[in-house]
């Protein structure tokens, strides 16, 4: 039961950050209907940004949260600026052009941020530093950190901060217009390309707090983070319906929990010495004595949000929560 | 002639090698309520799209002081010129006052905008009952008087119409076009694009025949409706 409480904990805490990165995949997705691959390199430059600024202000006797704030509140705007290029440059020209030609561009930009990172950052692994007190609260037999709590409560905020712009600012309604219907949008005096330039803005902000919150998690941040990361909250999209703003966060926590979950019982689950005969054949010298004899272990954990992609395409392409209402009537 | 509202010269419209439009020209007055009618295919639409900047267009088009052929689709609501398109275009999936609201874009008077939303539901009562329920589940009449209620939130001088009758049952369309005579007789000028010939030129004061892309016929409506030629190819005669 333990486990089980231990890894609902952990799984909120990734899947939230998943729901956070992958908003910036719907919102775009859902106005241009395109994957802007290069979102999880805007992630990985926030978190690398954070870095720079709370290394460079450790010694500074700033109180830690502050030092923390400040590599937030740098991270943000560079992300911004990022995603506003990122559209400007490289998708606001192939608007028109076959769908193929600013997916093959999304992967180019992916690999250019990689590689700036990699000139500016280095090779290696980075340790993210781990300033902050991280005090641990037990519940249930399972314990939870203050980094857990501070993430999975920032991220809701984010989710329902998000909520309420588009739903009900006038902004937020604009973009929901234009994303049903650009031509249509541009009658009702919306500026399309202001309201395109604004989601992939959005989406930059909010990647950019992720990835700062992803690497005080796991405190350590690398060039190629961004890859893996992006890739996942990709599906966590399309498992919630891709361009549906819900379905994102819907999709982001639950493959987190499916991700935690999985990666906690998969040894048990696949240790040959548990199924029934498995002591009787050339197991029976590892059985013994309470041995085992795991097929797969934790570390297939990036597995299962890949699975989790494989099986919505093939039983739920349009996913959780996508498409529910009737085009055109 | 009085000073036109918007006046069209030598408009032309084509896609790819095919001409659509061909050499259009036609004025509206302020104030006034005008048709064109004409079969499937004769321009109609097009034409509306080039007027509402929707696609690209050769010629001039003079509204209000303005050369609309040289601005932007999203420029010309704020200068009062709003298009009702063709196969209603309302957003499913936004509920239906955010599709009214959408209609006020442009506009940063809160307050009017409120008073404006209170007289859309009076005029139509449907959509004040319905109001926080997605346009997507309203029925096909329930959507185009959305759509005009929309365009009207813009506070437009000039209304374009594409095809406000098209797919509805005959009692809808009478309804549709007791809003659409409402509208105009609060001084909103109307260019009504129509199949219904004989609907159209009955509520419009003039009209013009297009086909094949060129106007062939323009006269008041009461000549219009007698004359034979329309008689016989566009009232069932």
């Amino acid at each position: 039961m333990d486990i089980f409480i231990q890894q609902l904990i952990n799984g909120l805490t990734t899947g939230s950050v998943y729901a956070v990165v992958a908003l910036g995949y719907t919102m775009v997705y859902g106005v241009i209907q395109l994957i802007n691959f290069a979102h999880g390199e805007v992630v990985m430059i926030g978190a690398m940004v954070a870095f720079s600024v709370i290394v460079s202000l450790a010694g500074s006797g700033l109180p830690p949260l502050a030092i923390v704030a400040c590599g937030i509140i740098a991270a943000i705007p560079s992300c911004m600026i990022i995603g506003y290029f990122l559209e400007r440059v490289a998708y606001r020209p192939l608007r028109h052009a076959p769908r193929l030609a600013p997916l093959i561009t999304a992967i180019g930009m992916s690999i250019i941020l990689q590689h700036l990172a990699l000139l500016v950052w280095g090779r290696n692994p980075i340790a993210f530093p781990q300033i902050i007190d991280n005090p641990s609260f037990a519940i249930g037999g399972a314990s939870i950190t203050g980094v857990q709590i501070a993430i999975i409560l920032l991220c809701f905020a984010m989710m329902a901060a998000l909520t309420w712009f588009v739903f009900r600012t006038k902004f937020g309604i604009a973009i929901r217009a234009t994303a049903e219907d650009v031509r249509v949008a541009g009658l009702m005096g919306i500026n399309a390309n202001a309201v395109i330039a604004a989601t992939f803005v959005i989406g930059a902000a909010l990647g950019a707090i992720a990835g700062v919150m992803f690497g005080t998690y796991y405190g350590i941040v690398h060039y190629t983070m961004g890859f893996i990361l992006g890739l996942k909250a990709f599906c966590a999209a399309v498992l919630g319906g891709i361009g549906n703003i819900a379905g994102a966060m819907v999709g982001g926590i639950l493959l987190g929990l499916v991700e935690a979950m999985a990666t906690g019982y998969i040894g048990e689950i696949t240790d040959l010495c548990r199924w029934p005969g498995g002591g009787t054949s050339f197991l029976v010298e590892r059985c013994a004595d309470g041995g085992n004899f795991v097929l797969f272990g934790s570390n297939y954990q990036d597995v299962f949000a890949f699975l989790v992609l494989i099986l919505v395409l093939v039983f739920r392409p349009s996913g959780l929560l996508g498409e529910r209402v009737a085009e055109r009537a | 002639m009085a000073q036109a509202l918007i006046e069209v010269l030598n408009l032309e419209v084509r896609y790819g090698g095919i001409a659509a439009v061909r050499g259009v020209s036609f004025a509206v007055e302020p104030g006034e309520m005008v048709c064109v009618i004409g079969a499937n295919g004769a321009g109609k639409t097009s034409t509306l799209k080039a007027l509402a900047r929707m696609i690209p267009s050769s010629g001039e088009i003079h509204y209000d002081h303005l050369r609309v052929e040289k601005m932007l689709s999203h420029e010309l609501i704020s200068k009062g010129l709003a298009l009702v398109p063709e196969g209603r275009g309302v957003f499913a999936r936004l509920t239906i006052r955010e599709n009214l609201l959408m209609g006020a874009y442009h506009r940063n008077d809160t307050a009017d905008i409120d008073a404006d939303l209170d007289k859309i539901f009076v005029m139509l009562p449907r959509l004040k009952e319905r109001e926080k329920q997605l346009a997507g589940t309203l029925s096909g009449g329930e959507q185009q008087m959305l759509a005009i209620g929309r365009a009207i939130m813009g506070r437009p001088k000039l209304l374009l119409l594409d095809e406000p009758s098209m797919g509805l049952a005959p009692i809808m369309v009478e309804k549709i076009f007791e809003v659409i005579k409402g509208v105009a007789a609060q001084g909103v000028t109307v260019l009504l694009v129509e199949q219904n010939a004989k609907l159209a030129l009955e509520i419009c004061s003039r009209g013009y025949v297009m086909e094949n892309g060129r106007i062939t016929v323009a006269d008041t409506s009461a000549n219009l409706l007698a004359d034979s030629r329309v008689r016989a190819a566009y009232l069932g005669e």
